[in-house]
């Protein structure tokens, strides 16, 4: 029985991550805890589709965070809608078996407060006079950045749904941190929920959520929370997250045309064998 | 139409149809204390809005996950019997989520509200009536929830233990705490780092503050700037709009503290009045 017992470790035997804050404090660089630069996006996925129901739908991935999103509409709605302009519903459920701590409900009711003015902004309500319009979102799994991923993905399936809109909104989410030491400042982009963690409880962070107009270049969400905000913090926020809202939308415009072409070849052909 | 092209050309010449400048405040008319039955109160009104604020504290037994934390809530109503100018209840959901997420969220340390880690701890419900809604109502709700949480105070509550005497196991011990109020004490509120919202209006690349409820249809973008009382930017929020510019974004917080200055002397002002006054 002796001979089976594992080692203990040493007594000042530290974890992976305490090694990387302990590196980060000695050196004068930063290094992220999963090994991405502190201006990498993490891997993303689309998936655009139709439901049995007539709706529209889109599956966003950005890492481990996973939104799924249906559009149905326009539909006439006599009850809600007005005259002049038409009505956005938007609904936000997350799975139970995601979070840990936080409470469901609040978390699905501010985001939805929070996005709906943004989403009902975005779409020319003005051609849909007395019709509704139903958005329902399912967080399939929640692994930081929700926000973001959420109105990006809504933004998507506006487009599959082909209601008329000004714009596709990318969305994305920067971190500020202080170093305790130096005193300087990182920009970090989309945070996973592992590093939202444990930047929140080592670090002073801010945290920023950024939605951009891809074509017209304005702000359409903008949201903060923190505690060292300033002008001239803010000035270099917002050109971190300009920059990688450019280059995750030219990622998703190259989606688009792949799925674009998909469609026509497989209209030709319909056509081909017809003929 | 032509009325509103009056407003906009004035807004264009940096005078408003009521004759202030743009970045003037409306005379605000504070009240605390004003329910006796609860913790904290107060009552604010200006031309358009009228918001009474009322705050009660009870214990609670603390989550598994935040068992050393109190609670904060937050409820905005505006009931539809009283209110003479009424919202709709997805707005007033909407403002709920940005006030709680903008001032209360993360600007209250929620470890001092604990009595006994796991067992006691203070619970807290903002309870926001609005009885009369125009322009600038974010303002004037983070205001009245400004002044009601200063004025509340928590009695020093003091856990005893007692462990029970009708104990058939021998190495089980149940303990039992009782709380005993410490009369005559009581400790503040930590209401230093709580800020007030000031919403900035965006009309033809002129920034408006305290909007009235006109100009706020007029208005395309609103931008919304919490601001604690010594000058500090917390958090933000854009509202409405998609065509606001990056730069524009980053003059409205610059010039929002400045006015957030001026907007604290007012609330502090009208304090001193009233304490002058008991």
């Amino acid at each position: 029985m002796l001979k089976y017992r594992a080692p203990l470790p040493h007594f000042n035997c530290k974890s992976k991550f305490d090694k990387i804050y302990e590196e980060n404090l000695n050196n004068g660089s930063f290094k992220r805890i999963n090994n991405r630069k502190n201006n990498e996006i993490r891997d993303m996925f689309i998936k655009l589709g139709e439901d049995e129901n007539f709706g529209s739908s889109c599956f966003y991935s950005l890492g481990n965070t996973k939104i799924l999103t249906t559009v149905y509409g326009p539909n006439p709605d006599s009850k809600y809608a007005t005259y002049s302009k038409g009505k956005v519903f938007l609904d936000v459920k997350s799975l139970n078996i995601n979070t840990i701590g936080a409470s469901d409900r609040q978390r699905d009711d501010d985001i939805k407060s929070l996005l709906i003015e943004c989403i009902s902004n975005i779409i020319l309500l003005e051609k849909y006079p007395q019709c509704s319009i139903k958005i329902k979102c399912l967080i399939i799994q929640d692994d930081g950045g929700c926000l973001s991923a959420t109105l990006t993905c809504i933004s998507l399936a506006l487009i599959k749904a082909q209601i008329q809109m000004k714009d596709i909104i990318i969305s994305i989410n920067i971190n500020s941190i202080i170093c305790p030491v130096t005193k300087k400042m990182y920009h970090l982009v989309d945070l996973d929920g592992m590093e939202e963690k444990y930047y929140q409880s080592k670090y002073e962070m801010n945290s920023i959520t950024l939605g951009i107009c891809l074509n017209l270049k304005t702000v359409c969400f903008y949201h903060g929370t923190g505690s060292f905000f300033n002008s001239k913090t803010l000035a270099e926020i917002t050109s971190y997250g300009e920059c990688a809202c450019k280059s995750l939308g030219s990622e998703i415009k190259k989606v688009l045309k792949q799925y674009t072409k998909k469609r026509i070849d497989s209209i030709y052909q319909k056509v081909n064998v017809l003929e | 139409m032509s009325s509103l092209n009056y407003i906009e050309d004035s807004i264009n010449c940096n005078i408003r149809i009521d004759g202030r400048t743009l970045l003037t405040y409306r005379s605000i008319e504070i009240n605390k204390n004003i329910l006796v039955s609860g913790d904290g109160s107060s009552s604010v009104i200006n031309e358009e809005n009228n918001v009474i604020c009322g705050i009660k504290l009870s214990l609670i037994t603390p989550d598994v996950d935040t068992y050393d934390e109190g609670n904060v809530n937050l409820q905005i109503d505006c009931p539809a019997s009283v209110a003479a100018n009424r919202i709709k209840k997805d707005h007033l959901q909407t403002m709920t989520t940005i006030i709680y997420n903008l001032c209360i969220k993360n600007n209250i340390n929620k470890k001092i509200l604990c009595i006994l880690p796991g067992k006691f701890a203070w619970s807290v419900d903002i309870n926001v009536m609005v009885l009369n809604a125009g322009g600038g109502l974010l303002d004037i709700i983070s205001i009245a929830i400004y002044v009601a949480l200063k004025d509340t105070f928590f009695p020093i509550v003091k856990p005893k233990k007692e462990i029970e005497e009708e104990n058939t196991f021998h190495e089980i011990s149940n303990k039992d705490y009782q709380l005993e109020i410490v009369e005559n004490e009581h400790v503040n509120f930590p209401y230093e780092n709580i800020p007030i919202c000031i919403s900035i209006g965006e009309i033809n690349n002129k920034y408006i503050y305290d909007m009235s409820k006109v100009e706020e249809e007029l208005v395309q973008n609103i931008f919304v700037v919490a601001i604690t009382s010594k000058g500090k930017c917390v958090a933000f929020h854009k509202l409405y709009g998609i065509s606001m510019e990056i730069s524009s974004i980053l003059n409205i917080t610059e010039n929002s503290s400045k006015i957030s200055h001026t907007l604290f002397d007012k609330i502090h002002q009208a304090l001193d009045k009233i304490h002058a006054n008991m």
